[in-house]
């Protein structure tokens, strides 16, 4: 048997306000309602990064990750497809939610959900918080950027935009799809589960993260995940810390490590 | 409560809004000596929606997955995702904060005989009571003057000639705003408030200008826009 250690960490950066949120099972969650687990699932992960302003943003990705844990359990079929109605009800919440306080239009937040089962990693991805995996000094993103950032790299690679220009673009951060209570414009999901095996971190995280390049969070994995999921995430959240932009995003990691 | 004690609340009810003007639609209605219904069947309002507590209290743990042994590097792995579907970029307005952006075309005027309406003004009180006004995209002026885009020509002289007030309709965001004009003398108050700037109006709220009431009725809003029609004729 493998040994999957999670851990999660958040920090508000130099906001006064956390708009991240993230939940894990096994947790304190309604996510076993009969007693028994949902058959071949060990861990579910899920993590929102909020948005809307006037305290909206943290209202959206509270209700998403609590929404998406709640019907875990209730959902059926294969994980991807529990992980799509999870994904569903949490957009439906938010739906409601805003037709209950229209205060609240405009609300909503980015959502990745991620499933640990027999089979392996599955998941669900709506935004730009990234998903990794880093499996011998290898890192790789696994879901797709659903802000502007790809786009304007593509731009740069067909030589219609200067690399530093696009770089600099105040667009990179803008988002295609979110969970916002209207259709859903992009939803990524994984096509078949990841395999995982000993000595694989896999790192969820709110786009905060991405202050720190692809190198360092690789650095930061390979020199801490021996010492477990807890002082990887905690390693991650000082290295963003470390870099100290004045306006720091919120940033909200889960760590999983597999031994 | 039965029909005969109803029957009999009401003249009390109509001698209070009798005195006020503003008031609910409800007050208006039954001044207006109607049945105190509203004209137009809304939804059902759904339930209050579950906040659950943030559920993240666990920060640590472990949990047991089979071991399949090595299942190779990750280059050797094809893409692992599949994008279920497919939006259209557009770029929007510069902010620190996350942010969502959506590709809205804007209607075009040509596809359509006339300029489509967005909503509809429905007067429940004074004169002109039952008839209506649309309300089109854009900046919609109001007044008594038959020029205004919704000109209220009942023959109510408390209402200014010209741009009493102005209601906006935003395609992109799908709001409606009224702006009271400060710059006239006549108060206009929706429901129980008398706006200096501009705030947005809801389904059924009550508009009192002089002495006439409108309910404003939207068409367009977050479930409709006419963009989606133009969008999907392609």
């Amino acid at each position: 048997m493998l040994e999957v250690q999670f851990a999660s960490r958040a920090s508000q950066g130099g906001r006064n306000y956390q708009e991240d949120a993230a939940a894990v099972w096994p947790g304190p969650g309604p996510l076993v309602p009969n007693g028994q687990p949902p058959a071949g699932t060990a861990l579910v992960a899920v993590l929102a990064d909020g948005m809307g302003g006037h305290a909206a943003g943290d209202v959206a990705s509270t209700t998403i990750c609590g929404i998406f844990l709640q019907n875990f359990a209730l959902a059926g079929g294969t994980n991807p497809e529990k992980l799509t109605a999870c994904l569903t009800a949490a957009n439906n919440a938010i739906q409601a939610h805003v037709d209950a306080n229209p205060g609240l239009s405009g609300m909503g937040a980015t959502c990745v959900g991620l499933v640990v089962g027999e089979a392996g990693l599955d998941w669900i991805s709506v935004g730009d918080s990234p998903l990794y995996i880093h499996r011998r000094g290898k890192l790789r993103r696994l879901n797709a950027d659903h802000s502007l950032a790809p786009l304007l790299d593509q731009m740069v690679a067909d030589g219609k935009m200067d690399a530093e220009k696009a770089r600099n673009d105040t667009r990179r951060h803008y988002l295609r799809s979110a969970v916002t209570g209207e259709e859903l414009d992009l939803i990524d999901v994984s096509e078949r589960p990841l395999v995982l095996q000993s000595g694989d971190t896999v790192v969820l995280a709110s786009d905060g993260l991405l202050t720190l390049e692809d190198d360092d969070i690789r650095r930061v994995i390979m020199a801490y995940s021996g010492d477990g999921a807890a002082a990887l995430a905690d390693a991650l959240l000082r290295a963003v810390d470390t870099v100290g932009l004045p306006h720091q995003d919120n940033t909200t990691v889960i760590v999983l490590v597999v031994t | 409560m039965s029909a005969d004690s109803d029957r009999t609340g009401e003249p009390a009810v109509k001698a209070i809004t009798e005195r006020r003007l503003m008031g609910s639609l409800r007050d208006a209605l039954a001044a207006a000596g109607t049945p105190s219904k509203p004209p137009v069947l809304m939804p059902p309002p759904l339930p209050a929606p579950v906040v659950p507590a943030p559920t993240n209290e666990v920060k640590a743990g472990s949990v047991r997955i089979p071991d399949r042994g090595d299942v190779g590097g990750l280059d050797t792995d094809a893409p692992h995702t599949k994008m279920v579907r497919q939006a259209r970029p557009a770029p929007a307005a510069a902010s620190g904060r996350t942010q969502l952006i959506r590709g809205r075309n804007t209607v075009k005027k040509t596809d359509f005989h006339q300029d489509p309406v967005v909503g509809w003004l429905v007067i429940v009180g004074g004169l002109g009571l039952g008839a209506f006004r649309p309300v089109f995209e854009g900046n919609n002026s109001i007044g008594r003057a038959k020029s205004q885009r919704i000109p209220i020509d009942f023959g109510d002289e408390t209402i200014s000639s010209e741009e009493q007030a102005f209601i906006r309709y935003d395609s992109v965001d799908r709001t409606f705003l009224l702006v009271p004009n400060l710059a006239k003398t006549n108060i206009v108050a929706v429901n129980d408030r008398k706006p200096t700037g501009a705030i947005e109006l809801a389904a059924m709220d009550l508009i009192t200008m002089g002495r006439t009431q409108l309910v404003f009725v939207p068409f367009c809003g977050q479930d409709f826009d006419w963009a989606e029609l133009s969008e999907t004729k392609g």
